[in-house]
């Protein structure tokens, strides 16, 4: 496996850097049109043990392999973590290869992500070859925005309600005290009998009371 | 509720600069959660996991009011998410109100788990068509303008 590391550094700092790249990439790619020299496919594999997509995603690939020339280089989220990658590490080692594929939640294992900064980040993917790419980049099931997808079902009445705490700079405590009390008056009356708050994009944090215990 | 604030203010303090939000749910009185597996928006069968919440079943087999239900609302997110990844592997997890009503509780794609009863052979069809969209997928890239010599 190939990781090119380089210094952690805020992907806001430079977007001259970024247009530079993006050049040096397309030039890669009209280079490799004109001589015909290898492709290199970079895949974010996620877990170390492989995900469910490994397996057809790598027979699909030998099926590609036998009638072109590419390369194979994958990164998952051990490598990351070793390699201290920062969330824009990890999108320009998918940008700097020919074609990217990413074939799990880029986030799934990584510690001490930005959920903002790395689905921010992976818009510089949107017009780069491979997938997802282009506004599916924002997917919410894909980037794993629980509330995002939820609230479009909500909207028909096809899921469970539910109450977003967005995390502010400063949180307003009380107000959020009121704005619970009637989330769960609500949801007592329509709903079922307790209540627990998830975490999302990480896992569930459980806090079980009945209803008319926690409506007081 | 001045311990669901104070979980929330703990989720706070650990992990404001990771997560942009945290939710509070509504949970069910019924564990019981049918997993449907998808692929291009069609249902192929119901997953069974060990993990899969024990609970009172709702449904049984052929599933077929389950079925309809997971597609109408896999069908609903795709129209109101139009940016959505729909097209390959996807699974609907069900759960039941207290007054019988299906809800959806999650949507999965790529990290979707879709054990399957019937020795898997469901599973191993549905991993097949991953194969083929994968196929397409990379053949599409690579015909792209700048591949074309490929």
């Amino acid at each position: 496996m190939k990781c090119e590391t380089s210094d952690r550094k805020d992907p806001r700092e430079d977007n001259d850097e970024e247009e530079q790249q993006n050049l040096i990439s397309m030039f890669k790619r009209i280079h490799k049109f004109q001589t015909n020299t290898e492709i290199e496919i970079r895949v974010y594999q996620g877990a170390v043990s492989y995900g469910n997509q490994w397996i057809p995603f790598h027979q699909a690939l030998s099926t590609i392999r036998s009638t072109s020339t590419i390369r194979i280089v994958s990164l998952d989220c051990r490598e990351v973590n070793d390699n201290k990658l920062s969330e824009m590490d990890i999108i320009n080692w998918l940008h700097q290869g020919d074609i990217h594929f990413i074939i799990s939640h880029i986030h799934q294992g990584i510690i001490n992500v930005n959920m903002n900064k790395l689905y921010t980040s992976i818009m510089k993917l949107h017009d780069h070859p491979g997938f997802p790419a282009g506004n599916n980049l924002q997917c919410p099931v894909f980037t794993q925005d629980k509330y995002k997808y939820l609230s479009v079902l909500m909207s028909k009445g096809l899921c469970n309600a539910t109450l977003k705490v967005d995390f502010l700079p400063t949180m307003d405590y009380a107000a959020l005290k009121l704005e619970l009390q009637s989330y769960v008056i609500i949801s007592y009356r329509h709903y079922c009998y307790c209540v627990y708050i998830t975490l999302s994009h990480f896992y569930v944090d459980s806090l079980k009371k009945t209803m008319k215990d926690v409506a007081g | 509720m001045d311990e669901i604030v104070q979980k929330i203010k703990i989720q706070y303090d650990d992990l404001y600069h990771s997560i942009p939000y945290t939710m509070v749910q509504a949970t069910m009185e019924n564990k019981k959660e049918y997993k449907i597996v998808f692929f291009n928006c069609e249902p192929r069968y119901v997953s069974l996991l060990p993990n899969q919440g024990a609970g009172k079943a709702f449904s049984s087999a052929p599933h077929t009011d389950l079925l309809k239900f997971a597609e109408s609302a896999l069908r609903e997110f795709s129209a109101g998410c139009p940016l959505a990844l729909v097209g390959s592997l996807m699974r609907v997890d069900i759960f039941q109100t207290k007054s019988g009503k299906l809800i959806v509780n999650e949507l999965e794609s790529l990290e979707a788990d879709h054990h399957c009863p019937n020795r898997g052979i469901k599973k191993a069809m549905v991993d097949d068509e991953i194969r083929q969209y994968y196929e397409t997928l990379l053949k599409n890239v690579l015909h792209q303008e700048h591949f074309k010599m490929i």
